[in-house]
């Protein structure tokens, strides 16, 4: 299949992105002429030590930090070079997030939170979708709960009740385990797999490698670089 | 203390450094709070200074000044009686006038006198504690005409000897050469160095003062004190005048002014107490912000008492840096606002004021001011210090835990005790001119509001809730969410706002009160079609009256059927200020004057019988002063002597000292004054006013005179545009007193958008876009806005109401309270407009914010 033709297919997929940041003096080089597509249906673990440019990488996939060279397309639309207003609306319906920390907003409940998206857009239904969201990770009866009255585990299943609620093309998860215990951790990676399993794509940060195999493929990145392409589950292809 | 010190230098100092905004803006709203006190407390300083020196320097070596008890003056050979008197080493005669000079260019207030030869004598050789030396360059030309200019006016005037100044007067413009400038320190302090000298003959011809004259300076001889001289001098001139001191003649208008410079003085000292916010809110954000640094020191062994210590020590810093600006900023708004000050402040007969003059008291007390404003705004969120867990140095920065404190039950008892404090303190304080006594009765009242905010603020947040999420969205519920959950700041904030626009309103709507009732007082008052003013006029007598004369000419212009005189002089009855209004009451009345006396005096036949017959009638401020009735008696000084009157009536007026209406043939016969401030004009049966007012001005301009004709209508406007001018200056200060607030809620909303950033850059990364972002904190700061403007407009509308009545009770006025709605609805506006302002730059820092950093930790 030739280039073109798999990020077509792709429901994410980069070509050649370069990222520099400056740390006082120094330039870092965050990414280095990355390539990567992920099918629909796809769950990848992007994987690697810190500053490896794995965060800057999802980043960049989610729209909210633009490469300095290279192309970035959801379901073939290419997206680098939309405005910021267009990015937020391709955030709001058409990816979903799951941060490390803190992914929910504290004045809001457990439902208002998932529900968030939705409302942004006016959805009058965007209550109930949120509930039945929250249903999915098995948090129904956590629905008028505030963050601060959820475990961490809880919080993480909240935050990816909302990133399913608009049904996205693609939810990225940033080190969703990180601020967990191991079996918590563990239930979050078994939601996530289930999603996976039921369709849904899913690009995931992780530098712990028992994270990593529960994803269909493993990304592995180094000093900005793909170094390693693992798994295969999937039909996804990879170039350094 | 090492360690305070070391916190002090390592930390607190370098967040100051390198927060720039957020410090520039906290200095800047404490700054500005400092430089309004002090301002405010230099231009009344220089004003009572300027005027005391006005009166006292030029007298010298003089012991005694005997002053002319009004502006009409007293006749020259008083001289001679004083001179009569056993222990007089000499009497120096003197004219006064305060009038306008101009060259093409420039026109100046100036303070011309008229003096005698032995005036110089009055000044010794070389100068001396009694009195400093005079040095005059040049003469009083050829004729005895010239003038001799003080160098600060002839260098404000740009003229040099020999030319000619236009100087007005009575009679009109006329030209005065210039022949010589007196150089000394005393001249300096005359009207501020806005003087002028002629020899006596040539002022009292210049001014139309016939052979009067209006100060005697007396030396006395060593070997007699000046009081038994002082009494020998009353006794022959049968009580016709104020002896004392040089400088006594001053004292009435003097508690005149007092009254006005207190309430000025209080607004600046709201504007202080709003600074406090600022300092609160930035130092609430410091805390938050270095949270967990501060837990990281704690873990590394530092005590608190030392981490605490630095905060306040970095409140002081601020402190200090902002009193050292606002002392200087303070000095410069002086400089520009001192001659708005000396038109707003009519009551004191100034021209100019000179140099600023500054204590090292003041210097110090607006120090001490802005130092203990930032310690004491930085104390509350200081003492968080102490419960700061030293694990949170483990934790991540951002956290779900608020700092929502809500406010402690006290509060609420605490807030209505202090109220009700300011309530008992404020108007003894105003009555009795207490200025400290103000202050801190206002202070209280600032105290009082701001305890009971803390737990009105968060229910009327709360309210606004459902509002905010119905029109905006989830916008607007996370708007609303953001205040709900800091309720110290954002209480804090609002507190700022309901507090300034309260002052605004306040003082607005008991200005709007009182200029109603003058201009409903005016309106009844005024009862001709057309009046003919001195351009002079200021609302309460003229620097240059017009020739009584001049009336017989406009008697003459067809369509007038009469006219009659009014006259303003002020006078000094027993060491206090009194106004004296001659009218021809009755005269008028029955000539077909529509001027109602009931709008004032619920005895109006009295009134106008009682003058008719001689009587006066005295206002109810001065009956309750003197403790006078109907049918008592007053003794007033007039040039033959003091003198006797019944008191016929009382009357309400609205000036804050004593005033008496006389008729004005016989205040014009007993106290030989030939000038008057106005002219009344009735007309003939269908004339036109317009018409006539033109063929007065036409008149007007053939005999040269300075005067305007003015309808009815016009007159009452310009009666109330002088009210407002008393006011002008207190509005000015109220303008600064808003940019306090602006700047708190600008430092608020930074607060907000840096103290809130993971959660804004979360609202970006989950689908808001950066504009609603923006219009999220922008939503926050005008529901700041609005809150604080309803605030204020309740606030300011019961403050107005009780100052109002304040007023009444100090000065036995009768105001009708006038609802503020259009003025109130102002405030809500102008809070929200404010705020609006205020949180534009913020609102673009969270739509420029990066949503990466925004997330990161690190």
């Amino acid at each position: 299949m030739s280039v073109e033709g798999a990020q077509e297919l792709a429901a994410v997929s980069a070509r050649d992105l370069v990222k520099t940041y400056a740390q006082g003096e120094e330039a870092v080089h965050a990414l280095r002429g990355v390539d990567v597509d992920v099918s629909v249906g796809e769950f990848v673990a992007i994987t690697g030590p810190s500053g490896s440019g794995k965060s800057t990488l999802l980043h960049i996939l989610g729209g909210l930090d633009h490469p300095d060279a290279g192309e970035v397309r959801l379901a073939g639309e290419a997206i680098s070079t939309l405005s910021e207003e267009q990015l937020a609306l391709i955030r709001r319906r058409r990816l979903g997030f799951v941060l490390q920390f803190f992914n929910l907003l504290p004045t809001l409940t457990a439902a208002e939170n998932v529900a968030f998206p939705l409302l942004l857009d006016g959805l009058k239904d965007a209550l109930e979708r949120a509930h039945a969201s929250l249903a999915r990770v098995g948090l129904e009866r956590r629905a008028a709960h505030r963050p601060t009255q959820l475990s961490g585990g809880e919080q993480q299943r909240v935050a990816l009740a909302r990133a399913l609620v608009t049904n996205p093309e693609v939810v990225l998860a940033d080190e969703p385990t990180g601020n967990l215990d191991s079996a918590t951790g563990e239930e979050i990676l078994e939601l996530l797999r289930t999603t996976a399993d039921a369709g849904q794509t899913i690009v995931m940060v992780t530098h712990d490698p028992r994270s990593a195999k529960f994803a269909d493929r493993e990304v592995h990145l180094v000093d900005g670089r793909i170094t390693l392409a693992g798994g295969g589950l999937g039909p996804a292809s990879m170039t350094t | 203390m090492t360690g305070t010190r070391l916190l002090l230098r390592t930390i607190n100092v370098r967040h100051l450094l390198g927060r720039r905004v957020r410090t520039a803006l906290t200095v800047g709203g404490v700054a500005a709070g400092v430089a309004l006190v002090f301002s405010i407390s230099v231009i009344n300083l220089t004003l009572i200074d300027s005027f005391r020196a006005s009166i006292r320097e030029v007298a010298g070596a003089a012991e005694i000044e005997v002053a002319a008890p009004d502006a009409g003056g007293f006749p020259s050979a008083f001289v001679e009686r004083i001179e009569s008197v056993a222990g007089i080493d000499n009497a120096v005669p003197v004219v006064r006038s305060v009038t306008t000079a101009s060259t093409d260019e420039v026109t100046e207030r100036v303070e011309v006198l008229g003096i005698t030869p032995e005036f110089t004598s009055l000044f010794p050789e070389g100068g001396s504690e009694e009195g400093p030396a005079v040095s005059i360059e040049g003469d009083f030309g050829p004729r005895g005409e010239g003038i001799i200019l003080a160098g600060p006016l002839a260098d404000a005037l740009g003229i040099k000897n020999g030319e000619a100044l236009r100087v007005q007067t009575p009679r009109g413009e006329r030209a005065v050469t210039v022949t010589g400038v007196v150089e000394g320190a005393a001249v300096d302090l005359v009207n501020g160095g806005s003087a002028g000298v002629m020899l006596l003959p040539a002022a009292q011809s210049l001014f139309d003062k016939g052979d009067n004259i209006d100060s005697i300076y007396v030396v006395v001889d060593p070997t007699v004190s000046p009081e038994d001289a002082g009494a020998a001098i009353d006794e022959v001139l049968e009580g016709s005048a104020v002896i004392g001191p040089p400088g006594e003649r001053g004292r009435g208008l003097e508690r005149v002014f007092g009254g006005l410079a207190t309430l000025l003085s209080l607004s600046g000292t709201v504007s202080l107490f709003v600074s406090l916010f600022v300092v609160y809110n930035t130092m609430a954000m410091a805390l938050a912000e270095r949270r967990k640094e501060i837990s990281m020191v704690l873990a590394l062994g530092a005590d608190r008492r030392s981490v605490f210590g630095a905060f306040i020590c970095e409140a002081a810093l601020l402190g200090t840096v902002a009193a050292v600006l606002g002392i200087g900023g303070g000095y410069l708004l002086a400089r520009v606002l001192i001659e708005r000050a000396i038109e707003g402040f009519q009551v004191l007969p100034l021209g100019a004021a000179g140099a600023l003059r500054v204590v090292p008291s003041q210097v110090v007390l607006a120090f001490g001011s802005g130092v203990a404003v930032a310690v004491a705004g930085a104390f509350v969120p200081a003492r968080r210090v102490l419960n700061v867990p030293a694990i949170d140095a483990l934790r991540p920065e951002a956290s779900y835990e608020f700092a929502a404190s809500r406010a402690p039950g006290w509060f609420i008892p605490a807030g209505i005790g202090v109220l009700l404090v300011s309530v008992v303190i404020l108007p003894i304080a105003l009555t009795t001119q207490l200025r400290l006594l103000a202050t801190l009765g206002l202070v209280a009242g600032l105290a009082g509001v701001s305890f009971l905010l803390p737990s009105i603020v968060p229910l009327v947040v709360r309210a606004a809730r459902p509002v905010l999420s119905k029109a905006f969205g989830p916008v607007g519920r996370l708007a609303a969410d953001s205040l709900d959950r800091s309720p110290g700041r954002t209480t804090f904030t609002v507190a700022a706002l309901v507090l300034t626009l309260g002052l605004v309103l306040c003082v607005g709507s008991a200005l709007r009160s009182y200029s109603t009732q003058v201009e409903d007082t005016a309106s009844a008052l005024v009862g001709a079609p057309v009046y003919i003013t001195a351009e002079s006029f200021s609302g309460l007598g003229s620097d240059q009256p017009l020739p009584l004369s001049f009336a017989e000419k406009l008697e003459r212009l067809p369509g007038v059927s009469f006219v009659y005189p009014i006259r303003f002089s002020f006078v000094t009855i027993d060491g206090d200020q009194g106004l004296i209004y001659a009218v021809p009451g009755e005269e008028a009345l029955n000539r077909g004057s529509e001027t109602s006396i009931e709008a004032i005096t619920e005895t109006p036949e009295e009134f106008i019988e009682g003058l008719g017959r001689g009587e006066i009638a005295i206002s109810n401020l001065m009956a309750r002063h003197r403790g006078l009735a109907a049918g008592d008696e007053l003794a007033l000084p007039t040039p033959e002597g003091s003198k006797s009157f019944r008191i016929a009536a009382i009357f309400n007026d609205l000036v804050s000292f004593d005033s008496i209406y006389i008729d004005h043939g016989v205040y014009a016969s007993l106290w030989n004054d030939d000038k008057a401030d106005e002219f009344g004009l009735l007309l003939e049966d269908g004339a036109d006013p317009r018409e006539v007012k033109e063929r007065a001005e036409e008149l007007i301009a053939t005999e040269g005179l300075t005067a305007v004709a003015l309808e009815k209508d016009e007159l009452i406007g310009r009666i109330i545009e002088v009210v407002e001018g008393t006011f002008s200056l207190g509005q000015g200060i109220q303008f600064a007193a808003l940019v306090v607030a602006l700047l708190t809620i600008a430092n608020t909303m930074f607060t907000a958008v840096l103290e809130r950033r993971w959660e804004l850059g979360l609202e970006r990364a989950i689908g808001m876009s950066g504009r609603q972002v923006a219009i999220e904190v922008l939503l926050e700061a005008v529901t700041i806005g609005v809150i604080g403007g309803f605030g204020g407009a309740l606030l300011g509308s019961a403050s107005g109401w009780v100052m109002t009545q304040s007023m009444e009770a100090q000065f036995e006025w009768s105001i009708a309270f006038d609802l503020p709605i259009v003025l109130g609805a102002g405030v809500v506006l102008l809070g929200t407009v404010i705020a609006a302002l205020a949180g534009v730059v913020p609102s673009r820092l969270a739509l420029r914010a990066s949503v990466i950093d925004s997330l990161r930790f690190e």
